[in-house]
C-alpha cells in the first residue's frame, strides 16, 4: 500500500513570501477598528473596576471598624455617657442604665410624679 | 516562551494587537489550507482567510479559548463555502490560477509553478471537500492525524483512512494525466 506524503509544495502560499506578508498586513489593518473597540471597552470596564474596588474596600473597612467599636464599648458605659451628656433624670436615666424599656407601671408612675 | 492559544485569545479579547498578530501568524497557513480545500483558487482562499480572521475577532467572546483552532477552522470553512457558492453563481468570471501566487522575479518559474499548482488543484477537484481538507492540512501544513481529528471532529483512524483515499485519488488522477500526455 503506497501511502507516502504528496508533494504539495507548489500550493504552499508562503513560497511567495511578499504576497503572504501583504495578506497578514491586510488582516492586521482590517482588525484595527475591532481591536480598538475591544481595548476601549476593556478601558471603561477597567476604570469602573478601579473605582469599584477601592469604594468597596473603604465600605468594608468602615463596617469592620464600626462593628469593632461597638463590640469594644459595653452598652452600660455608653448609656452612662448618654445620661451624663443629656443630664437625664430618673426614671428615664434608670431605664437607660438598666438597659430596658419602661413598663406600663413605670410610665404611670412617671406621669403621676410629674403631676 | 511561546504563549498557548488560550492565553492569546484572552489577550486579544481585551484588544491586544500583539496577541492577535500572533494568532494570525500561527494559524494563517492552516486557515489558508482549509479555505483552499473548498474554493480551490489561491486568490479566493486569501480573501476567505482575511474575512475569516476578522469575523473570528468580532466573535471572539463566543470562542472556547482552549478550542480556538477548531473553532477558527469552522469559521474558515463556512466562509469558504459561502464564498464558493457566490463564485459559482458568477461563473462567467475566469479562474485566476496564474495570478494567484506569483513572485514577479522570474516569469518562467512563476509560470511553471502556476502549471504545477493548476495540475494539483485539478487532481484534487473531484475529491470530497473533507478529503481535500485532510490532505492539505496533513501534506501541506504538516498537521498530525490527531490535530486534524481534533480540528475537524474526526477520529484519528478516520483521518488516516481519509488521507489514504485522498492521496490515492490524487495520484491516480495525476498518473492518468501523465499517461494521456504521453499518448498524445
Amino acid at each position: 500500500m503506497k501511502d507516502e506524503r504528496l508533494d504539495l509544495s507548489p500550493l504552499d502560499p508562503v513560497r511567495d513570501e511578499l504576497r503572504w506578508r501583504r495578506l497578514a498586513v491586510r488582516i492586521r489593518e482590517r482588525a484595527v477598528p475591532e481591536l480598538a473597540r475591544r481595548a476601549g471597552r476593556e478601558g471603561v470596564l477597567g476604570m469602573l473596576g478601579h473605582w469599584a474596588w477601592p469604594t468597596a474596600a473603604a465600605a468594608a473597612l468602615v463596617a469592620l471598624m464600626s462593628a469593632s467599636a461597638l463590640a469594644l464599648i459595653r452598652p452600660p458605659e455608653v448609656m452612662a455617657h448618654v445620661v451624663q451628656a443629656f443630664d437625664l433624670e430618673a426614671p428615664v436615666s434608670v431605664w437607660l442604665l438598666e438597659d430596658r424599656a419602661p413598663t406600663t407601671d413605670d410610665l404611670a408612675l412617671a406621669l403621676e410624679r410629674d403631676r | 516562551m511561546t504563549e498557548a492559544d488560550d492565553v492569546l485569545v484572552v489577550r486579544a479579547r481585551g484588544g491586544d494587537a500583539d496577541a492577535f498578530d500572533e494568532i494570525v501568524r500561527r494559524h494563517m497557513r492552516a486557515a489558508y489550507a482549509v479555505a483552499l480545500s473548498v474554493v480551490l483558487e489561491p486568490a479566493d482562499a486569501e480573501d476567505v482567510v482575511q474575512d475569516a480572521f476578522i469575523s473570528a475577532l468580532e466573535r471572539l467572546d463566543s470562542c472556547q479559548p482552549d478550542r480556538f483552532a477548531a473553532w477558527l477552522m469552522r469559521i474558515v470553512r463556512n466562509r469558504a463555502i459561502s464564498h464558493h457558492r457566490r463564485r459559482r453563481v458568477r461563473q462567467s468570471e475566469p479562474l485566476e490560477w496564474a495570478s494567484g501566487v506569483t513572485s514577479g522575479d522570474d516569469p518562467r518559474a512563476d509560470l511553471d509553478r502556476a502549471r504545477l499548482r493548476e495540475r494539483l488543484i485539478e487532481a484534487m477537484e473531484p475529491l470530497p471537500a473533507r478529503q481535500r481538507e485532510v490532505l492539505l492540512l496533513h501534506d501541506l501544513e504538516g498537521w498530525r492525524h490527531r490535530e486534524i481529528g481534533d480540528a475537524l471532529g474526526m477520529k484519528e483512524g478516520t483521518v488516516r483512512y481519509t488521507l489514504f483515499q485522498a492521496r490515492r485519488a490524487v495520484r491516480e488522477r495525476l498518473g492518468y494525466e501523465e499517461t494521456r500526455k504521453e499518448e498524445s
